[in-house]
């Protein structure tokens, strides 16, 4: 049984080849406000081996015992190994660890970015929170500090494995890859860093 | 000529004590490169073997004239690779010329690495932070003194780091600085790990696992921070980074069998800070599972990427 989160193109498509040749169940969180783990259900279910389960993100922790790998896609990978994902990403990653299952997390090298997390804020973006709490509700809305991020930052201890199209990395090993890619630190425009 | 006989007339170690006088700011390895590349001018060796053979035997009088630093250990490391270097394609002038221009520039370009690090170091100080400094590290000052130039507002807890005292002499400096600090006891560290956004600390050296040798008690404050999830960085120059990896805090080249050994105090009255001061460490290792990040020169690191580094730098 494999737990995703949300919606990603690159686990889609792993899942689908994993099911040419065996049969197992995929639950995926539904992520909510932007609800993408729906989509990510219709794609997984064109496939007739796939048994796919939609939960709400709030049922992650309940489900986990049942779970034997955690499969997630991400927007970026940092420097340190650290996941920049979509929210609910850090609950999911949290639960797997907290029930020592394996978070298996693929992304393509073009994912990598050689910046460190140094900033919580800065690598996160609020999206509106009319999906959270409709305009509509007036009054509520006056009253209420209604605050929708759009991801989650995962840090590197969660994370077991990385796959890519190189194959399994550990978290740890990143800074190799990233040296191959971008080369020595002091060629990078760090000057970016400050805001 | 011998080259005991040419080497004896400078002295290293006198040499090396001077520069450490003049300037405050210095650090011991770079002042050790510094008496190295002086030896080098004055003494005229004829054949790359007497050559060397002098310059390791520098070393070793300088290291052991300050007990071993680990520092000073890794800035002799750095000279001695260097000369084996350039000593297989040239003759022993060349190689003479060669190694006075590479150290003179290494010992100019010290400051600019510590710039270096503060400008990769710093970002990671943000507003309203507080921070947590254990003992007195030139880096650290200059990253947070880069960081007050940023207008960042921050505060800063010091551990009071005995038995020099010398966070008293950090807090001062932060003081200066137009930072908010306080001094906290070595034993309250525990009791602030709550209150605090990151710790900061300095290296003597940095070890091929990643790991840390600094002052006493660096190793305490890393378990107290890993156990309250507060992310622990250090700070140190690409020049510390040491060929060693030891595997317990026995392990360094500073350990002596006498200290804290029990021995049996006799005397009719015993004085116990004199004891103290004499017996206990003045540094300790700090395994890599406890840092989070390392600032260097040569950018952020993790500290499994330290080895690399080093692989890279002794097997060019």
């Amino acid at each position: 049984i494999v737990l995703t989160c949300g919606r990603s193109l690159t686990v889609a498509k792993f899942l689908l080849k994993a099911a040419a040749k065996r049969k197992f169940h995929v639950i995926v969180t539904e992520c909510a406000p932007t609800y993408a783990g729906h989509e990510q259900a219709r794609a997984l279910a064109a496939s007739p081996n796939i048994d796919v389960v939609v939960i709400p993100d709030s049922a992650v922790f309940a489900i986990m015992s049942r779970v034997n790998k955690v499969i997630l896609g991400t927007r970026a990978v940092m420097a340190n190994g650290g996941l920049i994902a979509i929210a609910g990403t850090h609950m999911v990653a949290a639960a797997a660890r907290h029930h020592a299952t394996q978070v298996v997390v693929c992304a393509g090298p073009y994912k990598h970015s050689p910046w460190f997390p140094f900033n919580d804020d800065r690598f996160n973006s609020l999206v509106s929170p009319d999906a959270v709490l409709p305009y509509r509700e007036g009054d509520l809305v006056n009253n209420v500090d209604v605050i929708s991020p759009c991801y989650d930052y995962v840090p590197p201890e969660l994370v077991d494995i990385f796959v890519d199209s190189m194959g399994g990395h550990l978290p740890s090993y990143l800074y190799r890859l990233l040296q191959e890619n971008y080369g020595d630190a002091k060629d990078l425009a760090w000057n970016v860093y400050d805001s | 000529m011998t080259g005991g006989a040419s080497s004896g007339a400078f002295d290293v170690v006198g040499h090396y004590n001077k520069l450490i006088k003049e300037d405050a700011s210095i650090s011991p390895p770079v002042a050790a490169v510094g008496s190295l590349v002086k030896l080098i001018e004055l003494q005229h060796a004829t054949t790359m073997l007497e050559f060397t053979m002098i310059a390791r035997s520098a070393c070793e009088k300088l290291k052991a004239a300050t007990s071993n630093s680990i520092s000073l250990s890794a800035g002799c490391d750095v000279f001695l690779q260097q000369m084996s270097r350039l000593s297989h394609t040239q003759t022993v002038d060349e190689c003479r010329r060669a190694l006075i221009r590479a150290g003179t520039e290494f010992v100019q370009g010290a400051g600019k690495c510590r710039e270096s690090v503060a400008e990769f170091g710093s970002p990671f100080v943000r507003d309203e932070q507080t921070i947590l400094v254990h003992s007195y590290s030139r880096v650290i000052m200059g990253l947070l003194a880069r960081a007050v130039k940023q207008n960042k507002r921050f505060r800063v807890y010091l551990t009071e780091s005995r038995p020099d005292q010398s966070g008293l002499r950090a807090a001062e400096e932060l003081r200066q600085l137009g930072v908010p600090c306080e001094v906290i006891l070595d034993a309250a560290v525990g009791y602030i790990m709550e209150k605090v956004d990151m710790i900061l600390v300095g290296a003597e050296g940095v070890v091929e696992s990643g790991g840390l040798i600094n002052k006493i008690g660096t190793y305490q404050l890393a378990i107290i921070a890993k156990a309250a999830k507060k992310p622990f960085y250090a700070v140190a120059e690409s020049f510390k980074f040491v060929r060693l990896y030891p595997l317990s805090q026995y392990d360094l080249p500073t350990y002596r069998s006498d200290m804290l050994s029990f021995r049996e105090k006799l005397a009719a009255t015993v004085d116990w800070q004199a004891e103290l001061l004499e017996s206990n460490p003045t540094l300790d290792y700090t395994p890599p599972e406890f840092l989070t990040l390392l600032f260097t020169d040569l950018g952020v690191l993790t500290p499994s990427g330290v080895s690399d580094e080093l692989i890279k730098f002794y097997l060019d």
